[in-house]
């Protein structure tokens, strides 16, 4: 290589790392503030920051929302599926990207979900169904569980626990979870 | 090699080489890639260097953060299937309606009000005193336990102490280090090769691993001193928000000491000792408000609700 070779291959090398760099840092500043994703089955949305207000949407596992407001233990939210603003309990919410897979139930529900990317497997129900191959014993035991907790008596609506507390003369000291 | 006139020298081209190279690739995001699994150093998800993905080995505590609430869910069925493999369930409709609003409620008011797939409530026909909960939230209390309660407050205090550790993903605290160790490497594995067979096979034994540790673990020596005292007294936070009588747990403990039979798989073999755990209590409630007696309305649906399972 002679040394003009060495020069041009230095500053076209200098060049590109250059504007990588610059191209990196201006993409870093356009970042939105992060968004959140879902992180449990079945989040409700409410119009205020208490469980004992209303639903007004509820999202599934690893729908993305945009924080808009804080509170204790609340957020006020906007989803990425729907046009309503609302509150979630933080605990409902996570900064970790939450990938779902084609064999995931989920998965085709929505466009947005369609978007995430394949991997991240880890534990998942293809994992539980090799499992319960492999332990045939448990098989009993698996079947009423998916009984049991198909079963709605093992849920309680929002209006049969505040029935419950008022019946109790039990009182919301905090309106939900802090 | 020759002697050659240079205006550059060559070792200044490979420094300064280096130096571009290093700025290309210490831009954020540029020689990383997030694998999705979530957790990992900081909250926004595993960032994996790719010259060390093909062998990746990140601590344990790295790998544990990265458990998503999905993980544990399932991870949680694995553990009521064993449990109810064990123990016959006790199916008594007005019981099991009264324990699963008792428990919502309290569910509800606690830091974690909603999990992966729902909190649930369920009864054992078993005279041990004892109450366990499999990781995600399904939680079992035991006829025995029912009996050892004397009021609705009490019974709280007990479904208070377990969704406690439910929220405070105490199970997932059980599995082995080792476990850890191997789910990071696993994970990535499995990320980065999409659906192959032998990964399942893999994570399928982990994942049967991680259920034996935190079964045997809640079955025959509980959470551990430590979680057991978070507990304790994290249940009292959540009492205190619902307006339930925080001190009926110390007269629980109480009636839990005087029921313990020596040698017998429960709940006086799986936590720390009652005048402890009282001690504990006592501490936490300290300057608050003085005892209030249960009112005759909670008294009486708890007896109804209950006549036939607390019954020999």
């Amino acid at each position: 290589m002679s040394p003009r070779t060495d020069i041009k291959v230095l500053i076209a090398l200098a060049g590109l790392g250059l504007a990588v760099s610059v191209f990196a840092e201006e993409a870093d500043k356009k970042k939105e503030p992060p968004k959140l994703n879902v992180q449990v089955n079945n989040a409700s949305v409410r119009e205020s920051p208490s469980f004992l207000s209303q639903v007004s949407a509820t999202l599934n596992y690893g729908d993305k929302v945009g924080v808009l407001e804080e509170t204790e233990g609340w957020q006020k939210v906007q989803p990425e599926s729907t046009s309503i603003t609302g509150w979630m309990h933080a605990s409902a919410l996570t900064k970790k990207e939450i990938n779902l897979q084609a064999g995931d139930t989920d998965a085709n529900v929505k466009a947005s979900q369609q978007e995430l990317t394949a991997g991240g497997r880890g534990f998942d129900e293809a994992i539980e169904r090799e499992f319960r191959k492999g332990h045939e014993e448990l098989e009993p035991a698996y079947r009423q569980l998916d009984r049991l907790l198909a079963d709605p008596n093992g849920q309680a609506s929002l209006s049969e626990i505040v029935r419950f507390m008022r019946e109790g003369e039990l009182m919301s000291r905090a309106g939900g979870g802090q | 090699m020759s002697k050659r006139n240079r205006t550059i020298p060559r070792w200044l081209v490979s420094a300064v080489l280096g130096v571009v190279v290093f700025i290309t690739f210490a831009q954020p995001g540029l020689s990383q890639f997030n694998i999705g699994i979530g957790g990992g150093s900081d909250d926004d998800g595993i960032n994996i260097d790719i010259f060390r993905a093909a062998k990746t080995v990140r601590s344990a505590s790295e790998a544990k953060q990265g458990f998503t609430y999905a993980q544990e869910h399932y991870l949680g069925r694995a553990i009521a299937a064993n449990i109810l493999s064990e123990y016959k369930l006790y199916e008594d409709p007005a019981a099991n309606r009264y324990v699963t609003l008792l428990g919502q409620t309290i569910a509800m008011h606690s830091d974690m009000p909603q999990t992966y797939g729902g909190y649930r409530f369920l009864i054992l026909d078993s005279d041990e005193v004892n109450a366990l909960a499999a990781p995600g939230g399904i939680i079992f209390i035991t006829r025995g336990m029912l009996r050892a309660c004397e009021n609705e407050d009490q019974l709280a205090a007990v479904l208070a102490h377990e969704v406690s550790h439910v929220q405070g993903r105490h199970g997932v605290e059980l599995i082995n280090d080792s476990r850890w160790k191997k789910f990071g490497t696993d994970a990535v594995f499995l990320a980065a090769s999409g659906f192959g067979g032998g990964d399942i096979a893999a994570a399928t034994e982990l994942f049967g691993d991680m259920v034996k540790d935190i079964t045997n673990e809640i079955l025959t020596k509980g959470y551990g001193k430590k979680l057991e005292s978070e507990a304790d007294t994290a249940s009292l936070s959540i009492l205190q928000r619902i307006g339930y009588e925080p001190h009926e747990s110390v007269a629980l403990m109480q009636n839990m000491e005087q029921r313990f039979e020596r040698g017998r798989k429960d709940f006086g073999s799986t936590h720390p000792k009652p005048k402890d755990r009282i001690k504990t209590i006592d501490k936490a409630l300290k300057g608050g408000p003085d005892a209030q007696a249960v009112p005759p309305v909670r008294e009486s649906r708890f007896g109804t609700a209950l006549s036939a399972a607390k019954s020999q």
